[in-house]
């Protein structure tokens, strides 16, 4: 029997875990250090609780992490533009969600006309940089004012959704993907499947994730970025156009929630509410990472996913109410979030 | 003199709030009377709990619907559940306020500025989940239909006009009480977590405990709104406290103008105007919410109390310009125009 | 120190007050007009109001006034607004008698995740006006119809829409009720709004609520209002027969029920649950899923693989991603049973080849053969090209048909708080394009459910269930007894 020899490896492996813990607790504990010790004990709990939980449905485990890793990688789509533009600009952008449903539903539109799932992502992605325009030069005249600048994009957010509703109705719909992430692959050692189309966006957030370290860690434009990212009246002082790389930051931040709403258009579906929805997940991600860290992004992206996953497979009535708590928890005990620096969030 | 002076410029205003209290329940409609002028009313009340925190400690919370959610569920189970002396069920309800706010401050007093936005989103949103899926207390999904207000002798407050009164006196109140706080010392220690957190510090207040003072101050104002919208609707569900009420308090907020507590009012009587009255015209009001919203944020700092005010210090410049432009051209060309 | 700037805050405040008493007196200008059209619900004629004056001078008198910046004298002119504006709403309360007009406010959700929902109600409603020589106004959905008669009556239609939350529905309907002076409700779309609206219309007996789709039991079932009718089945009457249907035919012995966490889906897996158990089958897992969640992938994850059928009571966009994400986690290996709106052919198209060969309960079929249903079908896609039947447009045009007709019986009489009216609507027994209905004490419709299987893209009848009650043929006071459903309510 196969799956009992792995539940009993890794239960066997976590009592190792546990031990080694609860060995270093102690010391802790016998050493004074009461808050290493209580830390030591409180993680020990949490593997325990989490393997023993695991165990109860060990041919499923993989599927919970894959679960929590797909949403992982929605939600980085998400974040990532939400924090570099946070970083740089210093703007809240609520409207951030409104971007990624107009984007899912240009391409909504797009594979209706052409039927090519391709031209729709490309599409939606540019439409939705085009409103990284649109909100650049509204935002233009606030610069500096963080509050109102934050407002004004809530505005926005109510425009687009309403808009939405005009033009594309209320009936929920979803694109299909392209005919070669169609259809499912077989789990190991369980009757359950996983469609290619997730584990695709998986590689989508990967690749994504990489391209922006290229751009912000290889490129002069990353370097500015970056530079403005830490000072940026410095940056406007050494004579760079600022304005010309802010509007560029737009663009990609919007271009990133349009694809994340082309991805979760696809795999997911398209209907009112659903900006809301995936702006507040986007959120919980970039303020639990650390406004304006793309490695804090990532971070709490996998963090916030797994825990979504393995609450909603384990405590399913409560499990929104454990996401919203680990964020909390986070922010109480670390106010700037995991990778975050006390940066000037004044508003 | 001084005094004097204070008490006079307390006394009008007091006098122009009484006379509303007695004018407004005869003029306006039923119609009128409950769903715009009490609703602006608490509505205002809740929001003034937020000008309030934006306006003296520049903390910006989100978090307020879980405070105004506590208090109006407590209304609710206490009475319906429990079966609890309804005055009693109030009395607790009102002091869950502040005790609410007391949670939501420790929650949020090491962070600031958009940290404590977020986090204090996170607490609404938690707060309208808990509602949603804890059963046991909230009811879940439906909450609770078919609440009473109190009945004293004649006095019933589920008719409007007594609900009318207690509603109009206790925003009197708030307003008084707040802007009393605002001015007493703790008002300037509020003041100092809004302008500058380090030299706060540096004076010997610990703002982490100011910030928790403000949000406990702001939770009596925010615990009275949830009381009255629960006299007002007769019912609470997770749905008075989703993502859109919570946006809804901030909308409000800044509309009206967050420099004084008064701006929330104010706020809160345009949005509830325009969601009244707007599908007369257009069959897109959200649309028109939103744009209403971006252009009066574009437009003035302070909403549209800000725009009063600008006004009213420019008014005089204004009126010499126009005075300058009638002079006959030789005589204005003299001097340079007034600006 | 504590000199602060006299402040042009209070004279605000009276300009506040002066904009209260504006909006009153546009309010009781208003509700003037609609009170002319509502006979029933004017109080006492009033002499014939004065002209209102243009509300401008008040207003404008406290601009210059304030020019000032000292605080002397700011209030003054807060204290003289009121005065000055309480000429301006002498007129509220000036009501005349029966202009001849009736107001049917119709109230669906046109905001929020179930907007779509309340498109397809608001065709059903003006589909039943335009068979009373109505005239659409436009094809957006607040556009109203006009030109209706009943009884040589004029019938003006009010839309409004909620987010489908309580309180924003009671505000709506109190809109219509007290603002546009409707004298008869259609709506509303979801249960929970129901409820409330019944508290709320349970003040103004004059005023008759015929629900839309609001399936909470208890809308009827306990604690009825005297004045709120519904023409339409519960949540419970809507998944009648499949319990029995899956036990008996299919065979199945063990399922688990995946639903939405709230009291619609309750009612839903109750009454398959009731009957699924009365005969003797299990249940294995009930998985409630929190509202507002998109990815099932966790939930599908709980399903036990030992069961014989899953049943899935959901909505709208739910819906849709359940199936999607059921079918592509599972190739479907254990069969899926649906409950009544998780396949309406409001989502079908939606649904696509996944809902082929699902079997659900629920008052809509495609292939009934019933005249009435195939001229409905008909003219529904002559007037809104592309528009299909489902439970919403059928039912709220059932609900505003029925009231028509009521209103015709008794020549448009409401008079004496609407009791003929009400009495003749009570008794409405007629051919609806989904079959007979008849109320019972309750005014809870008595009505035919259909067992259905998706084939081809529509629903197909498997078997008629000819009238089902509010008890589903329980006894009542026993059922009553058992108390409303909920997560764990059957406890089989």
């Amino acid at each position: 029997m196969a799956p009992d020899r792995r539940t009993e490896a890794a239960a066997g492996g976590a009592q190792v875990a546990l031990r080694h813990l609860a060995g270093r607790a102690a010391a802790a504990a016998v050493g004074r250090n009461q808050r290493r010790a209580a830390q030591l004990a409180i993680s020990g709990l949490l593997i325990y609780y989490v393997t023993a939980k695991s165990i109860q449905i060990s041919d499923r485990s993989l599927l919970v992490l894959l679960n929590g890793l797909t949403a992982a990688a929605l939600y980085f789509l998400m974040a990532s533009g939400f924090t570099l533009l946070f970083g740089l600009v210093r703007v809240t952008n609520l409207a951030h969600g409104g971007v990624y449903l107009l984007g899912g539903y240009v391409a909504l539109s797009v594979q209706r006309a052409t039927g090519n799932w391709l031209a729709a992502a490309g599409l939606g992605f540019l439409f939705s940089g085009g409103i990284g325009i649109l909100l650049y030069v509204l935002l233009r005249r606030l610069r500096g004012e963080g509050l109102r600048e934050t407002m004004v994009t809530l505005g926005a957010a109510i425009v687009m959704a309403d808009q939405a509703l005009a033009h594309w109705g209320g009936v929920p719909s979803d694109l299909d993907p392209p005919a070669f992430l169609q259809g499912s692959l077989p789990l190991p050692a369980s009757p359950l499947l996983y469609p290619k189309f997730r584990i695709a966006v998986i590689g989508l957030a990967i690749l994504a994730g990489l391209a922006l370290w290229l751009l912000l860690y290889r490129t002069r434009l990353g370097m500015v970025i970056r530079a403005g990212v830490d000072d940026r009246d410095m940056v406007s002082m050494a004579g760079i156009r600022v304005e010309l790389v802010f509007c560029a930051v737009f663009v990609l931040a919007g271009g990133l929630a349009g694809m994340a709403g082309v991805a979760g258009g696809t795999y997911l579906s398209l209907a009112q509410g659903e900006d809301n929805r995936v702006l507040l997940a986007s959120l919980i991600v970039v303020i639990a990472g650390g406004l304006g860290s793309l490695r804090g992004a990532g971070a709490a992206a996998v963090l916030v996913g797994l825990v979504e996953a393995f609450a909603q497979t384990h405590h399913a009535i409560l499990s929104v109410l454990i996401t919203f708590g680990t964020l909390i928890a986070v922010l109480a005990l670390r106010p700037h979030g995991l990778f975050g620096r006390p940066v000037d969030a004044r508003l | 003199m001084r005094a004097s002076e204070r008490w006079r410029r307390v006394a009008w205003p007091l006098a122009a709030a009484c006379i509303g209290i007695v004018v407004v329940p005869i003029t306006a409609s039923d119609f009128v009377l409950l769903q715009i002028v009490i609703k602006s009313l608490w509505l205002g009340i809740a929001g003034a709990s937020l000008a309030f925190l934006i306006g003296q400690a520049g903390l910006i919370s989100l978090g307020q619907t879980a405070i105004f959610g506590t208090a109006g569920y407590m209304m609710a189970i206490l009475t319906l559940s429990y079966g609890l002396n309804i005055w009693l069920a109030a009395a607790c309800a009102v002091a869950s306020g502040p005790v609410a706010g007391l949670l939501v401050g420790l929650l949020s007093s090491r962070s600031s500025g958009l940290y404590l936005m977020m986090l204090t989103l996170a607490v609404g949103v938690f707060a309208f989940f808990f509602g949603q899926q804890y059963q046991p207390i909230t009811r879940g999904h439906t909450g609770f239909n078919g609440f009473e207000s109190p009945v004293i002798g004649d006095v019933d407050f589920n008719e409007r006009r007594p609900l009318f009164y207690v509603t109009a006196v206790a925003a009197v109140l708030i307003v008084v009480a707040l802007r009393y706080v605002a001015g007493s010392p703790a008002g300037l220690a509020f003041r100092g977590l809004r302008d500058n957190r380090e030299r706060l510090a540096a004076l010997g207040y610990n703002p982490a405990a100011v910030t928790v003072a403000a949000f406990a101050v702001s939770g009596v104002a925010a615990g009275i709104g949830g009381v009255l919208s629960v006299w007002y609707n007769g019912a609470i569900s997770p749905g008075s406290i989703d993502i859109t009420r919570i946006i809804e308090l901030l909308v409000v907020v800044t509309i009206g103008g967050a420099i004084r507590i008064e701006g929330a009012f104010l706020g809160a009587l345009a949005v509830t105007l325009l969601r009244n009255f707007a599908s007369d015209f257009t069959n897109r009001v959200e649309t028109l919410v939103g744009a209403a919203f971006i252009i009066v944020v574009l437009f003035s700092r302070h909403g549209i109390l800000g725009l009063w005010l600008e006004a009213r210090s420019r008014a005089p410049q204004v009126f010499e310009s126009l005075r300058g432009q009638l002079r006959p051209r030789s005589r204005a060309a003299a001097g340079p125009p007034a600006r | 120190m504590r000199q602060r700037k006299p402040t042009g805050v209070w004279r605000l405040l009276g300009v506040l007050v002066t904009l209260l008493l504006i909006a009153a007196a546009c309010g009781g200008d208003e509700g003037e007009d609609a009170t002319t059209q509502a006979p029933a619900t004017a109080p006492e004629p009033a002499p014939a109001p004065d002209a209102p004056e243009p509300p401008a001078p008040p207003a404008t008198e406290s601009a210059p006034a304030d020019a000032e910046p000292t605080g002397e004298g700011a209030s003054d002119d807060a204290g003289d607004d009121p005065a000055a504006s309480d000429d301006v709403t002498a007129t509220d309360d000036g009501a005349a008698d029966a202009t001849g007009s009736i107001t049917i406010g119709a109230i669906s959700t046109l905001d929020g995740p179930f907007a779509a929902l309340g498109d397809f109600s608001m065709h059903g409603v003006k589909l039943a006006l335009l068979e009373y020589g109505g005239e659409l106004d436009g094809t957006d959905t607040r556009d109203g119809v006009s030109g209706a008669t009943v009884a040589g009556l004029d019938i003006e239609l009010v839309i409004e829409g909620s987010d489908a939350t309580p309180d924003v529905a009671v505000e709506a309907t109190r809109r219509m009720v007290e603002q546009d002076g409707a004298d008869i409700i259609i709506g509303p779309l979801s249960g929970d709004e129901g409820l409330a609206l019944k508290d709320y219309i349970r003040d103004f007996p004059e005023v008759t609520l015929v629900n839309g789709t609001s399936a909470s039991q208890d809308l009827t079932l306990r604690d009825p209002a005297p004045n709120v009718f519904r023409f339409g089945g519960d949540g419970a009457m809507w998944t009648f027969g499949v319990g029995t249907y899956a036990y008996e035919e299919l065979g199945y012995r063990t399922i688990a029920t995946v639903a939405e966490d709230y009291s619609y889906p309750y009612d839903q897996v109750g009454a398959v649950l009731t009957e699924f158990c009365a005969l003797g089958g299990t249940v294995a897992e009930r998985i409630w899923v929190p509202l507002g969640t998109q990815d099932y992938s966790s939930f599908v994850a709980q399903i036990p693989n030992d069961v014989d059928a899953v049943f899935f009571a959901m909505g709208g966009t739910d819906a849709i991603n359940f199936v999607k994400q059921y079918d592509e986690f599972t190739g479907q290996a254990i069969p899926l049973v649906a409950g009544p709106t998780a396949v309406d052919q409001s989502v079908l198209s939606e649904l696509g080849d996944r809902a082929e060969g699902l079997i659900s309960s629920g008052p809509v079929v495609d292939d009934s053969g019933l005249a009435e249903f195939d001229a409905f079908a008909a003219r529904l896609d002559e007037v809104f090209p592309g528009q299909t039947p489902n439970i919403f447009n059928v039912y709220y045009y059932i609900a505003t048909k029925s009231a028509l007709q009521a209103l015709e019986e008794v020549g448009g009489d409401l008079s004496d708080a609407s009791a003929a009216f009400q009495a003749a609507l009570a008794e409405q027994s007629w051919q609806t394009p989904i079959g007979p209905v008849v109320l019972d004490d309750n005014r809870q419709a008595v009505v035919d459910m259909y067992l259905r299987r998706v084939d081809g893209g529509i629903q197909k009848t498997i078997e008629t269930l000819p009238k089902v009650n509010a008890t589903l043929g329980f006894d009542r006071d026993e059922y009553i007894a058992q108390g409303s459903f909920s997560r764990d309510n059957p406890s089989c």
